[in-house]
């Protein structure tokens, strides 16, 4: 993201701090200092590391902004607390994976193998979960990246809809028309298979398929109902 | 070497305030659809900037939350099972991409590989383009389209993992693998795992690297030619040499 950057007039007063600190403008660097790092240091709590894990997080995070050609690599094309988020983001997930890694290394002996695979249904099993495969592959990467967002990273519609300038309701309405469409699919690829609709049907309705997505994939969400969710 | 390009915290953010070209943004999309990763680092920037980060992150994507939510009439099994499927065809969306491309970097460990992006910020190298500039380069978009289309679909890869096994079982060190399909799944597996399993090719980079890093994998190999095994509460797909 260098060569042709066009930088956002939006963010115009960000650009013009950090291309001064890059220029080495020591009252530049003061400023920075002063309004984005607390940002940062405050930005890294918010991923539930402990204290000190979190700092040093931060400590890392500005540690590298201090060097011209970090700081130099903002090209306004984001809010710079945007960014700083971002930096932030990456080095508290790279801190978690390592945490938790550890923490799993050493529970392992403890937990019990978990092999609890009742076949009896096996049949039927690998007939909606195959019909589900072929419906969900056959979405556009967009319809994907909608669907995942939402129910694998939580986000609510407005803030997708947010990152593309489209509104909570046009949102909702995309989403409504992926799980319809879903729907209709899976339904399509198991009557081909000679499995019949009234024996799925609880299963694919669409307030029940939201709830195993929200099983498999989500997390809490801040208080959001799915989008079109009816019984 | 091809490898996989991450978006760098610079594409993320302006992909996040909006800040991308149409034509970068629709690059964009494309590679955070199929890769887990990049999604999980907008995921956690966005909900951490809204102040919900921490407490959501617990029991996220199956693995405790999955293996929790499990419980064992028939209704529920079949409903786990519609999920079970889609977050299957993620992760195999996610691996086709990714994990077979992705190259081994001496110093991260394979689950990083898999979960950080590439290009970190705090290794930056200023003279080269960006991630995000590779990404977004028309030319590598239509070269990736000619790779991926020649490539196996996400749901072949993963369908051997949800059809019902009735194959026999071998025993290695301890563990459990049971054939599934043409594939013999290590019975600690619970699937999906927190990550999508890694997929290491034999006599790849990648698989040597692995190797170097868990000799166990050796053994779990000669299990047969294609092996899911969950090695540290990770989950590594071994596959036959091209
Ligand atoms: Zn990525």
């Amino acid at each position: 993201m260098s060569a042709p950057a066009t930088p956002d007039r939006r963010w115009a007063e960000d650009l013009a701090l950090t291309r001064a600190c890059a220029a080495g403008d020591e009252a530049a660097w003061r400023e920075l200092e002063r309004h984005h790092f607390p940002y940062v240091r405050a930005f890294a709590q918010r991923f539930g590391l402990p204290e000190h894990v979190a700092e040093e997080v931060a400590m890392q995070v500005i540690g590298d902004l201090w060097r011209r050609e970090t700081v130099a690599r903002y090209e306004g094309r984001s809010a710079l607390r945007t960014w700083l988020g971002a930096l932030v983001t990456n080095a508290a997930l790279t801190a978690r994976v390592r945490m938790r890694a550890r923490e799993e290394r050493e529970q392992r002996a403890a937990r019990p193998a978990s092999s609890e695979h009742g076949m009896e249904d096996a049949e039927y099993e690998a007939a909606l979960g195959e019909s589900t495969i072929a419906a969900l592959d056959k979405l556009d990467f967009r319809s994907r990246l909608l669907v995942l967002l939402h129910y694998e990273q939580g986000l609510t519609l407005e803030e997708i809809g947010r990152m593309e300038g489209s509104s909570k309701a046009t949102m909702s309405r995309r989403l409504h028309a992926i799980r319809a469409g879903l729907r209709a699919d899976i339904e399509h690829r198991l009557a081909a298979r000679g499995v019949s609709w009234d024996e799925i049907r609880p299963d694919v309705d669409l307030a029940r398929l939201d709830l195993s997505l929200e099983a498999l994939l989500g997390r809490t969400r801040a208080a959001e109902p799915p989008a079109g969710a009816g019984v | 070497m091809d490898r996989m390009e991450h978006l760098d915290p610079l594409a993320l953010a302006a992909f996040q305030d909006g800040g991308l070209t149409s034509g970068e943004r629709a690059s964009a999309e494309t590679h955070l659809a199929v890769c887990a990763a990049c999604r999980d680092r907008l995921g956690a920037q966005i909900r951490a900037a809204a102040g919900r980060e921490a407490e959501g992150d617990e029991g996220r994507r199956a693995g405790g939350g999955f293996a929790g939510a499990i419980r064992p009439d028939r209704e529920m099994r079949r409903e786990l099972l519609v999920a079970a499927a889609f977050g299957a065809v993620l992760v195999g969306a996610g691996l086709w991409w990714a994990a077979d491309r992705a190259a081994p970097e001496r110093g991260a460990s394979v689950q990083e590989r898999a979960a950080i992006p590439r290009e970190t910020d705090s290794a930056p190298a200023p003279a080269a383009p960006s991630a995000a500039d590779r990404e977004l380069a028309a030319g590598e978009r239509d070269r990736r389209a000619a790779d991926r289309a020649a490539e196996p679909s996400p749901a072949e890869d993963v369908e051997s993992e949800l059809l019902a096994l009735r194959g026999g079982a071998r025993r290695v060190d301890g563990k459990t693998f049971r054939l599934e399909g043409d594939q013999w799944v290590d019975d600690a597996w619970t699937a999906p795992p927190g990550r999508p399993p890694l997929s290491l090719v034999r006599g790849t980079d990648a698989w040597r690297a692995a190797l170097a890093e868990r000799p166990a994998l050796a053994r779990y190999a000669e299990v047969g030619p294609r092996v899911l095994v969950v090695l540290d509460s990770l989950a590594f797909r071994i596959l036959p040499a091209p």
